[in-house]
Parts: C-alpha cells; sequence; structure tokens
C-alpha cells in the first residue's frame, strides 16, 4: 500500500558551459528572479510543472495543481549610446540653418505663416536651405 | 512547447489536464508564457494521474544580452482518505 501526491514546478537556462540558472523541480510556491549577461552562443530555456498522483490503498480523493508564468526580457548589452552617432550630427547640422533660416524669415517680416510660400522660396534657389520648418 | 496528461487503468474518475500559451512574436525581445498542470481524482481502490506542461526554446544569441527573467510558481497538493 503507497501513495504519492505533488504538484512541482521547474526552470533552468543551459548554454553551451553548462546550467546558467535553475530552479526544482520542488514544490514551493513564490517568485524568483534571475539576471545576467549572455555571451553569443545557443542557449535552451526550459520552464514547466507537472502534477502527479499515486495510490492503492483507496477509497481516496485527490488533487494536485502546479502552475507557472514567465517573462524574460533582452536588452542589448551596453543599453542606448548617449553619444549621437554620425547620422545624428548630420540631422542636426541641417536642423540648425532651417531654425536660423526661420529666424530670419520672422525678422525680416517674411510671411512664414504661410508654409506653402516659405517652401516655395527655398525651391527657387533664393534661399540656402531646402528644409522646411514648422512654425 | 509541450503538455502531457496520463491517467492509469484501473481509476475509477478523475481528470489530468496540461495546458500552454506563451507570445514572443509582438516582440522578440521579450517573450511571455504560462502553463498548468492539474489532477483530481476520486477512487474506491487504485489511482494513477500524472501531468506535465513545458516550455522548451532553444534560441541563439548573436551579440551579447543582457536579461531579466521572472518567474512565479503555485503549487498545492491534497489527499484524503474517504
Amino acid at each position: 500500500m503507497s501513495q504519492v501526491i505533488s504538484a512541482k514546478a521547474f526552470s533552468g537556462l543551459n548554454g553551451a558551459g553548462g546550467l546558467i540558472f535553475g530552479f526544482g523541480p520542488g514544490s514551493e510556491s513564490g517568485n524568483r528572479t534571475f539576471t545576467g549577461l549572455l555571451s553569443p552562443g545557443v542557449y535552451t530555456l526550459v520552464v514547466g510543472a507537472s502534477a502527479n498522483g499515486f495510490s492503492d490503498r483507496g477509497p481516496e480523493t485527490g488533487a494536485a495543481n502546479a502552475g507557472f508564468a514567465f517573462t524574460l526580457d533582452f536588452t542589448p548589452s551596453g543599453g542606448p549610446s548617449p553619444t549621437p552617432e554620425p547620422a545624428s550630427l548630420l540631422l542636426l547640422g541641417t536642423g540648425l540653418p532651417a531654425h536660423s533660416d526661420c529666424a530670419r524669415a520672422r525678422r525680416v517680416g517674411r510671411p512664414v505663416g504661410n508654409r506653402r510660400a516659405h517652401r516655395a522660396s527655398h525651391t527657387d534657389g533664393s534661399e540656402p536651405s531646402g528644409v522646411s520648418c514648422t512654425l | 512547447m509541450r503538455s502531457v496528461a496520463t491517467l492509469a487503468a484501473g481509476t475509477r474518475s478523475g481528470a489530468s489536464t496540461a495546458t500552454l500559451s506563451s507570445s514572443y512574436a509582438a516582440d522578440p525581445l521579450r517573450w511571455f508564457g504560462a502553463g498548468a498542470a492539474d489532477i483530481s481524482f476520486t477512487t474506491p481502490d487504485t489511482a494513477n494521474y500524472f501531468a506535465d506542461s513545458r516550455f522548451t526554446v532553444g534560441f541563439e544569441v548573436n551579440s551579447p544580452v543582457n536579461y531579466n527573467f521572472n518567474e512565479s510558481f503555485t503549487t498545492s497538493s491534497s489527499l484524503v482518505r474517504r
């Protein structure tokens, strides 16, 4: 005569060097967090739960429930660079003349509130910038 | 993903279920998964139930990345002699 009733959960991340993190199988409910850095390579993530019940001594009523939920978030190592890249610098460089052009337009009393007229003035070759501005 | 539920001959009444859901298509840098394995039975003599629910995901990292893995487990079990 024997009996077994169990509910277990488990998780693990494996890489070429072996286990990176893992839990269980265990019957403890709770929350866990694992963080770290993954270098280039191949990995396997396993997350699961199992429930098992056996009895030959009846009559009996049994139940076992195991559930899990997880999130796995990746962020590039180093994160966003605070240093403007060459493409960003180029955009800044083209934006400044446009701004000064608009400011000059305001100073000389040109009808800058009319965007169509302003753009037209840039396409007739009389202005140095081809960038339109929102006024 | 794999979910398995079995019961053995000789049981009188009961159920075993395994469910899974997942999502990572919307954002390949953010994965989500959930699953459950449940059994229940009432027997006058012999019971043998099993349920298993699991994700097995293989993936390749091409440049260094930081990871943050959060998991939540809930388990419970009971066996009552009638």
